[in-house]
């Protein structure tokens, strides 16, 4: 039936009267097609448009993301709501007289609103506050009242970002809080994060938080004792901590992820290593070791701790301490083998090194075998090879240092918090081939914060 | 030429009919519903004890899936289970089973069991035999595998018999297999002090969660710990000490 259809009427004439007429062509030449803006910020695209016949012709325009029409205005002006991520706007115009009509693809990426940059714990007039002194050096005061409108009370005392983006943990002396670090918004207090604790919160001294190498568990050390979690495979599916893990220690703040599987602690009562495994909730001793000393008779006290190299992807992690017995101070390493199993590293008396019985803080590079320690409103370089110190830098007299803080992504950068009296100041140091300080000063200085009490770097998990 | 084209035409217009599509006509069915990696087909069973239960009680009621096979209904139906071969408790007494009308559209269904608590059970570990009766509306139902997809949680069973265990006796629970590493050796005095300090009574791996699976361990080791500095070693039913691994 089709053929013969096709058949009947497969010829028609053809009366020729087509001809050229030229219309208008539209283009879009836009140099800049990608943008990068922080969430909640406004996003403006005013394309440039060019016509081959520009009289009497209109346009009508849309802008849409995933098929959804976002405006039909010639510009695009939003306000941004989006969560963070890479998004792509198609740009398109239409002309109203023939229907011709051109496209244009942006793309367009959402920052957090503080994407990045330095925390400074600092307490202003009594009560605990975070700081953000983000990557273009805007210094946010105090987002996260900002955010939830509403105060958190207490004397702080510490932040630790989770390690696998998300989220941080805040510790005050009156509770623990989880808050987003996109948009600073409050994700849980106490009672969902340390629920059922047989001595309640809150935590007397300074706590410390870290992920295990293998990133399934996190640990909490704090007031000697160890608290436990599994930490899921996304930020979001997170579980509650444990109780105390029982037994008859008292752990220095601090936690050593070594191993994919091993992440050890330090007991300070009987001066050795003790550790854990992934998803085991026993804290044993560690076994002897040989090599450049005992992991299981330490004989000394720990003073503090930074960590060292690490595998590409942290599976093994180097970790230095600083350990004090009667006759001095010593720079002490867990570190790896070829095969990812724990060995004890370095074991030196801190000779020739100024001042290090009363040094209060420590920083180490990761890529050259050189620690930085402070004294009062003093900064001194440890030459690990060399064994001895030397001073680099002396903040005005009546500065006294209270963190410093290596940026551990390159190792080119020391960040340094001091306080003079109860106002706070950050100072951003470059370091250069010889772990020296770029021009024996600071590169940026920023100042307006309160009492500090820690610096933390943003998004990372030390 | 012409002739031949038009008495194509014709023949075309009258070639092909319409055929009736044939569905499905018999009584809707219905079975007994699990996951594969349940066993609950082959050789596992549900048990139930009155001894793990936080308060008291004289009745409980075991809900236990169905599935039905055939139409959806838009009228409520009802649907029946009696004891087959092996069973040991006695109806009325033990446990009771009724016709339950199960409400418009579903495909799946829970079945209240009622299970009674009798003087007999305190002793006695009584078998529940069930399968599916012949009712009104349904016969028996479609039984074999699904595949796993996308939508479900792994392949899945549906199957004639269900065995079920009850007791009022403190018998070591089938999904304890899994807490010997971490919770220990069972026994009814331990089973007892973890009701007491975790305000729960089903320690299944579903129940608890890998994070109670974890955490629960050290929150028994640290209540044992403050028990035992109070009043000594915690015994068990045979003397033995009780402790968290």
């Amino acid at each position: 039936m089709i053929a013969a259809i096709m058949l009947t009427f497969a010829c028609s004439k053809d009366n020729n009267l087509s001809k050229y007429e030229p219309i208008n062509d539209i283009k879009i030449t836009d140099a800049t097609t990608s943008f990068t803006i922080p969430q909640l910020d406004s996003l403006i695209i005013t394309p440039t448009l060019t016509e081959t016949m520009p009289a009497g012709d209109s346009f009508t325009y849309s802008w849409t993301m995933d098929s959804e029409v976002i405006a039909d205005s010639k510009n695009l002006r939003i306000k941004v709501t989006l969560s963070p991520g890479t998004y792509l706007i198609t740009y398109k115009v239409t002309s109203n007289k023939n229907g011709i009509y051109a496209l244009q693809r942006y793309t367009v990426v959402v920052n957090g609103v503080y994407p990045n940059g330095w925390y400074v714990v600092n307490s202003k007039d009594g009560t605990g506050r975070v700081s953000l002194i983000r990557t273009d050096d805007v210094i946010f005061d105090n987002p996260m009242e900002v955010a939830n409108n509403k105060t958190y009370p207490g004397k702080p005392l510490a932040l630790y970002n989770f390690g696998k983006g998300g989220f941080f943990y805040y510790f005050t002396d009156e509770n623990v809080y989880r808050f987003n670090m996109n948009d600073w918004l409050e994700l849980g207090d106490k009672s969902s994060i340390l629920p059922n604790l047989a001595t309640p919160l809150p935590f007397k001294s300074t706590p410390v938080f870290i992920l295990n190498a293998s990133r399934f568990d996190q640990f909490i050390v704090a007031d000697g004792g160890l608290y436990a979690g599994i930490s899921g495979s996304t930020s979001e599916d997170i579980s509650p901590f444990s109780q105390r893990i029982p037994g008859d220690y008292d752990l220095f703040p601090g936690v050593f992820p070594n191993t994919y599987n091993l992440t050890y602690f330090y007991n300070n009562a009987n001066m050795r290593f003790m550790r854990m495994g992934i998803f085991s909730r026993i804290l044993e001793d560690a076994p002897n070791t040989t090599g450049s000393f005992d992991i299981a008779n330490v004989g000394r006290k720990m003073i503090a701790y930074d960590r060292g190299m690490s595998t590409l992807f942290e599976e093994e992690i180097e970790w230095y301490f600083i350990m004090e017995d009667n006759n001095g101070r010593y720079l002490m390493s867990l570190t790896y083998d070829p095969f990812g199993n724990t060995q004890p590293g370095v074991n030196q008396e801190m000779v020739n090194s100024p001042e290090i019985g009363s040094a209060t803080n420590f920083a180490t590079s990761s890529i050259l075998k050189q620690l930085y320690y402070t004294v009062g409103n003093r900064v001194y370089l440890y030459d690990m090879l060399a064994k001895s110190a030397r001073l680099i830098y002396t903040f005005p007299a009546g500065y006294v240092i209270k963190d410093i803080e290596m940026l551990r992504s390159t190792s080119k950068q020391l960040v340094i918090g001091v306080n003079n009296g109860a106002a706070g100041e950050v100072y951003y140091f470059s370091i250069n081939g010889q772990g020296e300080f770029s021009n024996s000063t600071y590169d940026k200085k920023f100042t307006g914060f309160g009492e500090i009490v820690q610096i933390a770097p943003a998004r990372k998990n030390l | 030429m012409k002739y031949i084209l038009y008495a194509t035409m014709v023949f075309s217009l009258f070639s092909c009919k319409k055929e009736a599509v044939e569905t499905y006509q018999g009584k809707d069915g219905v079975s007994f519903f699990a996951y594969t990696y349940q066993q609950l087909h082959t050789t596992a069973t549900r048990s139930y004890s009155f001894a793990f239960q936080k308060t008291v009680k004289t009745r409980d009621t075991m809900y236990i899936p169905l599935r039905l096979t055939g139409k959806l209904s838009d009228q409520p139906r009802t649907v029946l289970l009696k004891t087959a071969e092996g069973t040991t408790a006695t109806a009325g007494m033990d446990f009771e089973l009724k016709e339950v009308a199960i409400p418009p559209g579903v495909s799946m269904f829970n079945y209240p069991l009622v299970l009674i608590n009798s003087v007999g059970m305190a002793s006695n570990v009584y078998k529940i035999v069930l399968e599916p009766a012949e009712t009104k509306d349904f016969t028996l139902g479609t039984l074999g595998q699904t595949p796993a997809n996308s939508v479900n949680q792994g392949t899945e069973e549906n199957f004639r018999y269900l065995t079920i265990e009850v007791s009022s006796m403190y018998t070591r629970p089938a999904y304890w297999d899994i807490l010997d590493a971490d919770f220990g050796e069972f026994s009814a005095e331990k089973y007892k002090f973890m009701v007491k300090v975790l305000g729960i009574t089903d320690f299944s791996y579903e129940n608890i969660g890998f994070d109670g699976y974890l955490n629960f361990p050290v929150t028994l080791r640290n209540a044992l710990a403050d028990y035992e500095a109070a009043n000594g070693p915690l015994l068990d039913e045979n003397g033995n000490e009780i402790s968290f691994p």
